[in-house]
């Protein structure tokens, strides 16, 4: 029933559309692209029935999820660069833990590419529409095989895959100093990737040594097995009974997580890495948390993103918020936590503080914006300042909190910047001082507008709050473990007076007041606008008042298991 | 689940579907037919309520109550962690009240609306923004029910915020206009800084207590508050441990989450002296000081007067402000006696100050509104002394004649064409002489006139002097070893014998006897351990209720002068508005009643004569013994025990009618204030102005004129400190500094990239920065020059690469 080929059908779909787009006439080329992602819109709905009813209580989540972390679902896994003594697989699966983003992928793809369907009006000089739809195909197969991806090396390739086609749409159909957005954004994150890529092989290497090791001292850990007349001696994998064993280094991000083995290795606190004052997992997980936070990004390794955005072209905005942007909190949850549990405990007091200051900061720095996108783009940074905190403090609430932050803002803040773009597009200025009473000339796109703003305001009943409340919540339960949690928490609750000051006096600045004579023109939000700002209308919606079917269903029994390992691990290694 | 529930639950969507209706097809609807949707939907809410309320009063007269409370239904909405968070009607007497009151006083402001609306929905930019008005009043009306039913924390404060929504969207109305807008802003803004104070309450409430239901929550406290009391102890879970060890046999009768809620009471930590279970209650207390527009937070509700007149009497007289106070009695078994001095001694500065500005306000609504916050200040100030009933009474019969001298207000502002100064009105009780009486029967009942030997008299009447009356007990007659002894003995004749109490919760409680209570200090700290009914059924005295202090007497005395500020300040505006000779013949000339408004105020003036004091304050009186459990709740007469003899009434009881407690210090306020008024206004403005030349009033007058000074202190100095200080602060460093070392690190990783590309690399030399910096240079070159064909190729080769992947990956699945 469970088909492996069809992630791999969903995350290569955008790649023929951006083969077909190449050949199209140039008349249909964005239907072309639209069909294509549409089409893996519309297949990634199929992975609902996988997943549906999972994670209710402790049954439904074994039901679907296994007995322990690491049990996916639609694996397909073969060899794809077999060396002298590595093996990259290309290994693909999904869990709860992808499953939302996954989908969230897919539908703000859909709707960005939707949104681009003016662009070619809109631009000042009609360049490339059909470059632009190849390349945003092209980001979309690598953003999805991020999520799908559970092989280190195909995780990092997908990574990089989706890094070009972004540096390019930023580049060149971007604003003024696009040139310079594009090519900080691309340092940036290249900044990131190339710490990934130093865990990467560190991991790999220490990994190989563990598996040698043990084989070598010929514990308990090792099996032997008979595999087409040969007789294997290997360890057993972590997670999949009876599968093949493990004779040298692996990228299995599951199996780096589960192998009792490679974890004690990894995980004791004599290991080191390189030199002998370096300590491997804190290590190894500070390489890879820069990278991810850059991506995240959270404070200082932020400034970025607002240059990427205002310079970005609407839909590309919306994409960056609402899917690259929670990539670096996947990376923390796929990666770093079940890898690397015990750095996790090391380093979590200096990952909350970075949470907290992000969710301060990045309010603080949106209050003084007079750009409009400027003021999204630092909103954005605080939002996902409670996606860090909710991690780090590691607690069931700040999980799921963290989680339900990530989807929520990937709803909220491709709205909202489908909202700048609306307005850009008919002002072809961002600055907010000069705006008034857009409610009174356009009252549908109004609406929307403060709809999508309350939504990432935090407004209960909206998606934004659940995620909040979660993560505040989970951060004081930690103060069980963690002594500074109780004040962490406080401190990031006075974050919602400042949201609330900033997002009013923006609506208040741009929508609010008389409306002005040079906006008196201007249309009503298009039905084309309407349609692509309704589905995020009414999830935000959806996702405010049944967080429990629409999302916690999905993911909690992975974020359960999940935490469940990382105790068993940490005892584990204690012991 | 008992048909209240559904009933109740029914009522709370159907406005929430009359918003949806007005959202999408209001516009078609138009004027009026919009607003008698509005109507319509707030009629059939009305009508479930008034059922509700008709079956529930039989319910209190045979005593099921209690039982129906217990056997609410609840949802699982979510899981928060690994607590369920449910969802439920919180079914009690209290609920029924609210939600009738609520629901009745929207109706019939909804029915003035439509008349008093349709003269002022075009003010925006000529649009008609009728149907958005009666769009979020049904929101509203949905989400003020909402809250009144929710059965958890975490659900009323889902509400609080929407009913703070929607006053923002009610308050910026006429958003055209910046001084709304503005309004608006500070409304929601100044209601998130006290919801700042709940989320830590929220917080807290969920650490310790591990349930955010209300019921729950109460339970859980007072079994901490027992188990504090046995020892105290610093690490509280080792002393869970410990506690569980030493008695296995309580293992699993006694909720776990209390041995943590413990920690409340034994954690060493303090802030002021207050430890964390006082600071529990004052950040949940926070959340009410916001939105019932308590000192220090009070100041966006005059400003929200903005809003249209319909609003104000909604929103800032009738039920939002009201919400702070709900919630108050709702966690009142959360708090312990400290943090109901603090409730106190906040409502009580309140009570004052606003009562002191209200006297040199010249603007109708805002003394209104002055008068309102005062009201205000009097219910949470019940609430902290204790009297639980008389407050929320108080809250009841206010609604009522608030929202009739709101309406009366919109009703004068309309007539005389939007002029609000009531230097400019007088005499015009010829022009509006249905407006001029009901008017006056409002400043009755706010006064609290009434006949003290007969038992009659208007609203104010019965619930301020009750409130005050249960002040004075505290203050005066009270002292908590004697109350212990007394509620001791009406606590054994209720429970009549042990059977009523699980042994083991006996012996926790005997145990609690016998320590040092930790927690609340205090003179009456150390319990008996008296050990008659079979070694373990001695009073459960908890320690908390026997710690409740003698009141001091400001807080008594503060509250009785303002008594007696009330009907001076209200009779000067009555009088200056209605009576005397008209002071601007322009304004008088043009000044007419409009018919269709008078209904809801003769409705209104009804209820504020009859309904409250017959049927309400039984029924509270019958909610009152579930408020009471670990808190003190003081009453006058015995109604409060009547229906509910097993309930663990630590009640006081006074057994006295407040009106001969109290009549010869308040009786007849009203005559004293009002006559003061009388005197110095009758000739309109002549006196008060010789009087407020005087030399240190005329200072005196000044501040109270600019409102002591709070506005310009938040608006002057705190909000710009953020908003442009500290955020403007924020943003240059990031600009600057932050920004600066990525780009100072670009460049130096450029000029070593150009370095080696010339020297190291000349000599054969490779760098993997080199190669980095290198091709971001080409990359960057690459896109300076957006040449067509070079991008094309990037694209081709990117899709090339991408396809040559995809092949691969097909042949190996196939």
């Amino acid at each position: 029933m469970e088909s492996a080929s069809i992630l791999t059908w969903i995350v290569f779909l955008p790649t023929i559309g951006a083969v077909l787009c190449l050949f199209a006439p140039k008349e249909i080329v964005k239907w072309v692209a639209a069909i294509a992602s549409a089409a893996a819109l519309v297949l990634s709905m199929v992975l609902f029935s996988t997943f549906m009813g999972g994670g209710d209580g402790g049954d439904g989540a074994e039901k679907v999820f296994g007995q322990a972390y690491g049990k996916i679902h639609h694996v397909l896994r073969t060899d794809w660069i077999v060396g002298d003594n590595f093996t990259i697989e290309y290994f693909v699966g999904i869990d709860g833990l992808s499953f939302p983003l996954f989908i969230l992928t897919t539908v703000v793809s859909f709707f960005a590419c939707v949104a681009s369907f003016n662009m070619t009006k809109a631009w000042t000089v009609k360049k490339g529409e059909r470059a632009y739809y190849v390349l945003f195909l092209l980001l979309e197969t690598g953003m999805l095989g991020v999520f799908v991806a559970l092989d280190f090396f195909l995780f990092y390739i997908f990574w990089e895959v989706m890094l070009l086609p972004m540096y390019f749409l930023i580049g060149v159909w971007g604003g003024s100093r696009k040139e310079y957005a594009a090519i900080k954004f691309f340092l940036f994150t290249l900044a990131g990737s190339v710490l990934m890529l130093v865990a990467l092989l560190g991991m790999y290497f220490y990994s190989a040594d563990a598996i040698h090791a043990a084989i070598d001292q010929g514990g308990t850990e090792v099996v032997r097995q008979v595999v087409d007349g040969e007789t294997v001696t290997g360890i057993a994998s972590g997670y999949r009974e009876g599968g093949p064993l493990l004779t040298g280094g692996t990228f299995d991000l599951l199996e780096f997580a589960t192998n009792p083995v490679i974890q004690k290795h990894f995980g004791s606190t004599a290991q080191t890495f390189i030199w002998e004052w370096l300590p491997f997992a804190p290590t190894m997980f500070m390489l890879l948390f820069i990278g991810f936070a850059i991506k995240l990004p959270c404070v200082p390794f932020h400034t970025w993103l607002p240059d990427a955005h205002v310079e970005a072209p609407t839909p590309i905005s919306m994409i960056l918020a609402g899917v690259l942007l929670k990539m670096g909190g996947y990376g923390f949850l796929r990666l770093c936590y079940p890898i690397f549990p015990t750095a996790a405990e090391f380093w979590a007091f200096l990952l909350a503080l970075i949470g907290v200051v992000s969710i301060i900061y990045g309010a603080l720095c949106a209050m003084a914006q007079t750009d409009f996108k400027k003021l999204v783009a630092y909103s954005s940074i605080s939002h996902m300042g409670f996606v860090l905190l909710g991690i780090a403090v590691m607690t069931r609430t700040g999980f799921q909190g963290a989680m339900f932050q990530m989807i929520a803002h990937g709803i909220s803040s491709p709205m909202c910047f489908y909202l700048v773009g609306v307005v850009y597009d008919r002002a072809h200025h961002r600055e907010i001082n000069r705006f008034g009473g857009l409610w009174l000339t356009m009252p549908k796109y109004g609406s929307m507008a403060t709809l999508g703003f309350f939504a990432s305001l935090g407004l209960p009943g909206l998606c934004g709050f659940i995620g909040e409340v979660y993560v505040l919540l989970g951060t004081f339960e930690a103060r069980d473990t963690y002594a500074w949690a109780g004040p962490f928490a406080i401190i990031a609750a006075f974050g919602v007076i400042l949201t609330a000051g900033y997002i009013l006096w923006l609506i208040q600045r741009v929508y609010l007041g008389k409306a002005k004579p040079e906006y008196a023109d201007f249309p009503e939000a298009t039905p084309r606008e309407l349609f692509v700002l309704a589905p995020f209308a009414i999830l935000a919606i959806v996702l405010g008042v049944l967080p429990k079917q629409t999302l916690f269903n999905f993911m909690n029994g992975t974020l359960d298991l999940m935490l469940e390992h990382l105790g068993q691990v940490q005892a584990m290694i204690g012991g | 689940m008992s048909s209240y529930e559904i009933y109740l639950a029914v009522g709370v969507f159907v406005p929430l579907i009359t918003f949806a209706f007005l959202a999408f097809f209001g516009h078609r609807l138009g004027k009026p037919l919009s607003g008698w949707a509005a109507v319509g939907g707030a009629f059939i809410s009305l009508v479930l309520a008034t059922i509700t309320l008709i079956g529930w009063w039989g319910e209190v007269q045979s005593g099921t109550t209690a039982e129906m409370t217990a056997n609410a239904a609840r949802f699982h909405w979510a899981d928060l962690g690994s607590i369920p968070a449910t969802v439920g009607v919180k079914l009690d007497s209290l609920t029924v009240i609210m939600y009738f009151m609520v629901a009745f006083v929207s109706f019939w402001i909804f029915v003035f609306s439509i008349g008093y609306m349709s003269g002022h929905s075009d003010e925006i930019d000529g649009q008609c923004e009728y149907h958005r008005f009666f769009c979020f009043m049904s929101l509203f009306l949905f989400s003020m029910l909402g809250l009144v039913v929710a059965s958890s924390l975490l659900f009323l404060f889902i509400f609080w915020e929407l009913v703070g929504l929607c006053s923002y969207f009610l308050i910026g109305f006429y958003f055209d206009k910046k001084f709304a807008s503005d309004a608006g802003i500070k409304a929601f803004v100044t209601n998130r800084v006290g919801d700042f104070g709940f989320l830590i309450g929220l917080m807290m409430v969920f650490f310790f207590l591990g349930t955010l239901d209300l019921d729950q929550a109460a339970v859980t406290f007072e079994k901490a508050a027992h188990l504090a009391g046995a020892a105290p102890v610093h690490d509280y879970s080792a002393f869970a441990t410990q506690w569980l060890a030493d008695n296995p046999e309580l293992v699993g009768v006694v909720n776990e989450h209390a041995v943590t809620a413990a920690g409340l009471f034994t954690s060493p930590f303090t802030i002021f002296g207050a430890g964390l279970a006082t600071i529990m209650g004052i950040g949940l207390f926070c959340g009410a000081i916001g939105k019932s527009a308590q000192f220090p937070l009070h100041v966006w509700l005059p400003d929200a007067m903005a809003g249209p007149t319909p609003v104000s009497a909604l929103i800032h007289a009738a039920t939002m402000v009201a919400a702070g106070v709900y919630l108050v009695a709702r966690i009142f078994r959360l708090l312990t006696p400290e943090a109901q001095m603090f409730v106190a001694i906040i409502g009580c500065i309140t009570l004052t100050i606003t009562a002191l500005i209200a006297i040199v306000q010249t603007d109708i609504k805002k003394v209104l509104a002055y008068s309102t916050l005062s009201q205000l200040g009097y219910m949470i100030f019940g609430l902290g002394v204790g009297a639980w009933i008389a407050a929320l009474f108080h809250l009841m019969t206010h609604a009522f004649f608030k929202a009739m001298l709101f309406l009366g207000s919109g009703q004068v502002i309309e007539g005389c064409h939007h002029e609000q100064d009531i230097r400019n009105m007088g005499g015009l009780r010829k022009k509006m002489p249905f407006t001029c009486w009901t008017f006056f029967v409002g400043v009755l009942a706010i006064a609290g006139a009434g006949i003290p030997a007969v038992h009659f008299g208007l609203g104010g009447y019965f619930s301020k002097d009750e409130i005050l009356a249960v002040a004075y007990e505290r203050a005066y007659n009270w002292s908590g070893e004697g109350k212990r002894q007394e509620a001791r003995g009406k606590r054994e004749e209720a429970t009549g014998n042990s059977t009523e109490m699980p042994a083991a919760r006996a012996m926790l409680v005997s145990a609690a006897e016998h320590g040092h209570n930790h927690a609340a200090g205090g003179e009456h700290g150390h319990g008996h351990a008296a050990g008659h009914d079979g070694g373990h059924g001695d009073s459960p005295k908890l320690g908390i209720a026997a710690m409740v202090p003698k009141l001091p007497k400001w807080l008594f005395w503060l509250p009785i002068i303002i008594a007696y500020v009330t009907p001076f300040y209200m009779m000067r505006l009555w009088w200056l508005t209605f009576m005397g000779k008209p002071r601007n013949e322009e304004v008088y000339r043009h000044a007419h009643e409009i018919k269709l408004m008078y209904i809801p105020l003769v409705v209104l003036s009804v209820g504020t004569v009859f309904c409250s004091y017959l049927v309400f304050r039984p029924m509270l009186a019958d909610a009152a013994p579930m408020a009471a459990d670990a808190a003190v709740i003081v009453s006058i007469d015995g109604e409060a025990h009547h229906h509910s003899a097993q309930a663990l009434s630590l009640t006081h009881e006074a057994g006295k009618d407040p009106h001969t407690a109290l009549i010869g210090i308040v009786g007849f306020a009203y005559i004293v204030g009002m006559g003061l008024a009388w005197l110095i206004y009758r000739n309109g403005f002549e006196v008060s102005t010789k009087i407020r030349s005087l030399p240190v009033i005329r200072y005196v007058h000044t501040a109270l004129e600019k409102k002591l000074y709070f506005d310009h202190l938040y608006e002057g100095f705190l909000v710009p400190a953020i908003q442009y200080v500290i955020a403007g602060i924020c943003n240059l460093f990031d600009t600057y500094v932050i920004d600066l070392i990525a780009n100072l690190s670009a460049k130096v990783t450029e000029r070593f990239a150009a370095f080696s590309g010339r020297v190291l690399d000349a000599r054969g030399i490779d760098g993997v920065v080199n190669g980095i910096a290198d091709s971001a240079i080409d990359l960057g070159n690459a896109v300076r020059r957006p040449q067509t064909g070079l991008i094309r190729n990037y694209v081709l080769l990117a899709a090339g690469g991408a396809v040559v992947v995809v092949m691969g990956v097909l042949l190996v699945v196939w």
